[in-house]
């Protein structure tokens, strides 16, 4: 049986009264820990922090955009790992400063490639919690796109903090037109936390979306997370350095470049990937195409906008559950089978009972 | 000596991997030399370290942005939950449960469907061979063991055309999942499939004779007898298939009663829920969550 969650939230318990409104506990949590972090990010930073963060969410905002055809995951969800990433960075200045006391000297060979490794991990780890946290059926259900996004997401929020620190300290950077969290400095380009995350997160949900035979979708899924190492690796290792390793290592990442080809090229697959597995849905389900922009069986009652997107987001996550179905074996093939059917009832309840409240969800989206 | 030497793969394998060793480092040594010349450092001159940059004020807001990752940024939309939600969901579930297991017998309908045409064809061709093998033949075992898959295969045809009998009994056969919902005695009489089982159990059964009459036609030249052996063993593979269908049928008509039984058990409960919390508030589900 697919694993069936219950997202109810706390209405009339947890909540907080400030001036006479009920606010629930965790919308207080949440505004009250961002306001902290940006607070403190701009005590600290100043301007060069506005900077950074209109940097970063421009960044983010593009990324929402381009997957915006193809995403199941909302935005609260990728502002949870905007603030993961954020938090992560904290952890690394931790490592960080533990590494120092062994090794203080910030141009020692080991920490230019301990601390590139270490970053993209933790960069990576809340991706990985939330992926391995979530039940099966939504596991299922995910697209190579919301992997894509929930890693930017985490990639752009740890990079935040440190952008800031780096404009305060070494004024405004060259960024590349429509990547503003880039960094170009004469041959070099610095493409970001965000754009190396985003890599890890492309591969990982590729091989996730596609699982490609053994060792291939380790390899698939690695190759993201392995690059961004070299490229971070290549970066650290070549300050004030010269000499043959620094010209293999500019040799090989293309002076930085080859990770921001190899994000284009990755992003413009993930959706092409999505996209592709639904329209193959959608030529074996034919009674869940659009009628008249709206969705099936309440074509012309005039059903608000809010309704089609969620009718489009599950119709976009059974569209990954096929696919991934159709690739896989038994036993989780069966699984995949009753969860894809479970997740069809329900987008085809939704199509045939036009008025619905929305408080709980089979194979949440969130 | 050394002409031998040199017709030796192994001398063409290293000297191969010599050259390719070589003509590599011709190739990528002049290109990191030139690039050595243009630029033999670094064009950045800051490190992307965390530990490097941040302050410790710095890294304190990573407790605000953990904070905010473990709450919500917008407030819960709608009204107080719904009391029968899990009955629904429950519902749905054994819903889909239901449809899948459904899908999955008209699966293996199609396929025991897809057996029909060369089933038949070989019970003709065995048939129409049957009197000449019989003619070729003296030995006793050999008359019996033919004469008695004559005789099945008269019998069993009599139920239907081959294996259509089989899918006819079962009744899915093209009926789509949607049609068939609620339906489950229909897939009550798999065990009806006498054709495959009959004709299986008779192959298990004779399985010695027609062993018997094989040891035979290679030993004398008898090609009526032979041919009729060599259709009766291909009737025999696809039997054999036939019979491993009919039985994951009966195993998934075993799980789909049993689905459908809790599908009944939660609509009764989703029902009495309804009824005792009726006009507390409308019920549904759905609602992935995610925004525009």
């Amino acid at each position: 049986m697919p694993q069936v969650t219950t997202t109810f939230r706390p209405t009339s318990s947890g909540t907080l009264t400030i001036a006479g409104h009920r606010i629930s506990f965790r919308v207080c949590l949440f505004w009250a820990g961002v306001s902290f972090w940006i607070a403190d990010m701009f005590f600290s930073t100043g301007s060069a922090g506005v900077a950074a963060l209109w940097a970063s969410l421009t960044f983010l905002a593009e990324i929402v955009l381009i997957t915006s055809a193809t995403r199941t995951i909302n935005l609260a969800r990728v502002a949870k790992l905007y603030c993961l990433g954020g938090a992560m960075a904290s952890v690394m200045w931790v490592i960080a400063s533990v590494f120092s006391i062994f090794e203080p000297s910030v141009d020692a060979v080991s920490r230019q490639f301990f601390v590139p490794f270490m970053e993209e991990s933790l960069k990576l780890a809340p991706v990985l919690f939330i992926l391995w946290r979530c039940c099966d059926s939504r596991r299922w259900s995910v697209g190579a796109s919301d992997v894509l996004l929930m890693a930017a997401a985490s990639g752009a929020g740890f990079g935040l903090v440190e952008e800031a620190f780096i404009r305060i300290h070494l004024g405004t950077p060259h960024a590349l037109d429509w990547l503003p969290i880039t960094r170009v400095n004469g041959a070099t380009l610095t493409v970001g936390h965000g754009i190396w995350t985003g890599l890890c997160g492309l591969t990982l949900g590729l091989a996730l979306l596609w699982r490609p035979r053994r060792p291939l979708n380790y390899l698939l899924a690695g190759s993201g997370i392995l690059w961004s190492i070299l490229d971070h690796s290549h970066h650290n290792y070549g300050v004030d350095r010269r000499g043959l390793s620094v010209d293999l290592f500019n040799f090989i990442t293309g002076h930085g470049w080859i990770s921001l080809y190899f994000f284009l090229l990755g992003a413009i697959v993930v959706i092409g990937s999505d996209l592709y597995a639904v329209r193959g849905m959608l030529t074996s389900r034919p009674q869940l195409k659009l009628q008249g922009g709206k969705p099936p069986g309440i074509h012309g009652q005039g059903d608000g906008l809010k309704e089609l997107w969620n009718f489009l987001v599950d119709r976009r996550a059974l569209a990954y559950l096929v696919f991934r179905c159709q690739r896989s074996s038994s036993p989780t093939k069966e699984e995949m089978a009753r969860a894809a059917a479970v997740l069809e009832r329900r987008l085809l309840k939704r199509a045939t009972t036009p008025v619905l409240t929305h408080n709980s969800s089979i194979v949440a989206a969130d | 000596m050394i002409l031998a030497f040199l017709h030796r793969r192994l001398f063409w394998v290293i000297g191969g991997a010599l050259l390719a060793g070589v003509s590599v480092l011709a190739v990528v040594a002049p290109v990191l030399k030139a690039l050595g010349l243009i630029h033999g450092a670094s064009l950045h001159s800051w490190l992307l370290d965390v530990g490097h940059h941040l302050t410790p004020l710095g890294a304190a807001g990573g407790a605000g942005a953990g904070a905010g990752a473990a709450g919500d940024p917008y407030p819960p939309k709608g009204k107080d939950p719904d009391p029968c939600a899990g009955e629904e969901r429950a519902v749905l579930a054994d819903q889909g449960n239901v449809d899948s297991l459904k899908a999955y017998l008209n699966s293996k309908a199609s396929q025991i469907n897809a057996l029909d045409a060369p089933m038949n064809q070989l019970l003709a061709q065995a048939t129409a061979l049957a009197p000449q093998a019989q003619s070729e033949v003296e030995e006793q075992f050999a008359l019996t063991a033919i004469t008695k898959l004559v005789q099945l295969m008269a019998e069993v045809s009599g139920l239907g055309e081959g294996t259509a009998a089989v899918s006819g009994a079962v009744g899915i056969v093209g009926d789509p999942v949607g049609a068939a919902v609620g339906s489950v005695d229909k897939y009550g009489v798999v065990e009806e499939a006498k054709f495959l089982k009959e004709m299986y159990q008779y192959f298990q059964v004779s399985q010695g004779n027609l062993k018997a009459l094989e040891e035979l036609c290679k030993e004398n030249p008898l090609p009526a007898a032979s041919q009729f052996l060599h259709v009766t063993e291909e009737l025999n593979q696809l039997v054999a298939q036939g019979y491993t269908l009919v039985n994951a049928m009966n195993h998934l008509q075993d799980q789909l009663q049993d689905a459908q039984d809790k599908l009944n058990k939660d609509q009764q409960a989703l029902a009495e829920c309804q009824k005792s919390n009726s006009g507390s508030g409308d019920s549904g589900v759905g609602g992935s969550g995610a925004d525009a």
